[in-house]
């Protein structure tokens, strides 16, 4: 292995770790919060992840439940004190309630996924991300020119067409997010075209506008899958390609392919939270619910 | 007291058992299970919601809420589906239940 290799290994290895490392600080610093001291605490903890409907209903339940044990406990000759100390440990750890109830309704991080897909999103980051992407392949590509029939500053500009062939999908999907109902129109048509591994499900969301929340949601899902996991290829086979040749080129797909097993397996648990989801989590701002 | 132990699969049962003798609401649906069982099953009251909230989304119980002594308390009662799922999984638990009794006391 020459220099360039191992700096490409290098880079590789300290991306790597680097993310792995902001991973675990995240949870590190999850879980050194200190223990609720009170009801209000315990709800934030537990609740504070879920759609506002599931909170809703959570917290007025869950308090409620406090109310009537503090007052059992204090029937029994607790001070008001102890009652309140023993009701909220009856309840047990938010953070293992949060789990269970994260399990059962949506997050909002969740929701993302289906404002994302249906372009209602209007954030700049997901451009910005890409833009951050391309730079460093670019970069990566002049870098450490790679003996290839074409020339590097071919790729470099692959990279920078890719990203302005994703930010017009991106702009287009937004554009017909806002009209209520969508007309079908050649830029419909040609967003549909560009999207064409996803173009079945595109067609039927155009389409089939008035169906339920419930349905509707499910193919937002879909679509955002199958987005996810062509961006994600599409990374891999451009890290492939800057990557040096042999096992370290392959190498280069097994983040992508982590990430669309880490998708599908996120998609899994969202397409089963939909199935008992009750309609009020459904009901946030959804302008092709309507 | 088996809190530690992994009941938790059995609580969407033991919840269905508890409504078939009439509508009830979360903080006495808790306080019967760990009474019927002389505190043996004992479970962290936090995560009987989603349990009670899951059952309610597959239609086997429903909730309403009530008005009583100036507190609004969400009562849930089980459904016709509901009473069939726990006759079920009644018969399933004896079945299985028993099948254990047998291989324990062989082994005594």
């Amino acid at each position: 292995m020459n220099f360039e290799n191992d700096l490409r290994v290098t880079l590789l290895a300290v991306g790597g770790v680097l993310i792995l490392s902001y991973w675990l600080y995240q949870q590190v610093q999850r879980w050194r919060q200190p223990a609720a001291r009170n009801l209000a605490e315990w709800l934030s903890e537990a609740t504070g992840d879920l759609v506002p409907s599931a909170q809703i209903r959570l917290r007025a339940e869950i308090a409620e439940h406090y109310a009537e044990s503090v007052q059992h406990y204090q029937e029994s000759d607790c001070s008001e004190h102890d009652a309140q100390s023993r009701a909220l440990a009856d309840l047990g750890s938010p953070r293992v309630a949060a789990r269970r109830f994260s399990r059962q309704y949506f997050t909002q991080k969740e929701t993302l996924v289906f404002d994302r897909a249906a372009g209602r999103h209007q954030g700049v980051s997901v451009p910005l991300l890409h833009l951050v992407v391309c730079l460093g392949f670019s970069i990566l590509i002049l870098k450490f020119p790679k003996s290839s029939a074409l020339p590097d500053v071919f790729w470099s500009i692959l990279v920078y067409l890719v990203w302005l062939v994703t930010i017009g999908g991106i702009v287009v999907r937004r554009w017909y997010a806002r009209s209520e109902p969508p007309k079908a129109s050649w830029g419909t048509f040609a967003y549909i075209l560009w999207a064409k591994t996803i173009g079945a499900l595109t067609l039927h969301r155009f389409y089939a506008r008035n169906e339920s929340p419930r349905v509707m949601f499910r193919r937002d899902l879909l679509v955002s899958l199958a987005q996810s996991l062509n961006l994600l290829v599409m990374l891999g086979v451009l890290m492939a390609q800057v990557s040096s040749r042999g096992m370290m080129g392959y190498s280069a797909l097994l983040p992508s392919f982590l990430l669309c097993l880490n998708n599908v397996f996120r998609g899994y648990v969202l397409s089963r939270k939909l199935q008992s989801a009750p309609d009020e989590d459904l009901s946030f701002p959804r302008p092709s619910a309507a | 007291m088996v809190g530690g132990m992994n009941f938790k699969g059995s609580l969407p049962a033991l919840i269905l058992q508890n409504l078939s003798g009439g509508s009830n609401h979360g903080y006495s649906i808790a306080q019967d299970i760990k009474k019927s069982s002389k505190g043996v099953l004992d479970f962290k009251e936090g995560t009987l919601y989603p349990a009670l909230h899951g059952l309610e989304a597959k239609g086997l119980i429903t909730s309403a809420v009530r008005l009583e002594n100036g507190r609004e308390r969400r009562y849930y009662k089980l459904t016709e589906n509901g009473r069939k799922t726990l006759a079920k999984e009644r018969q399933e638990w004896l079945a299985v239940s028993g099948a254990i009794n047998l291989i324990l006391k062989e082994a005594t």
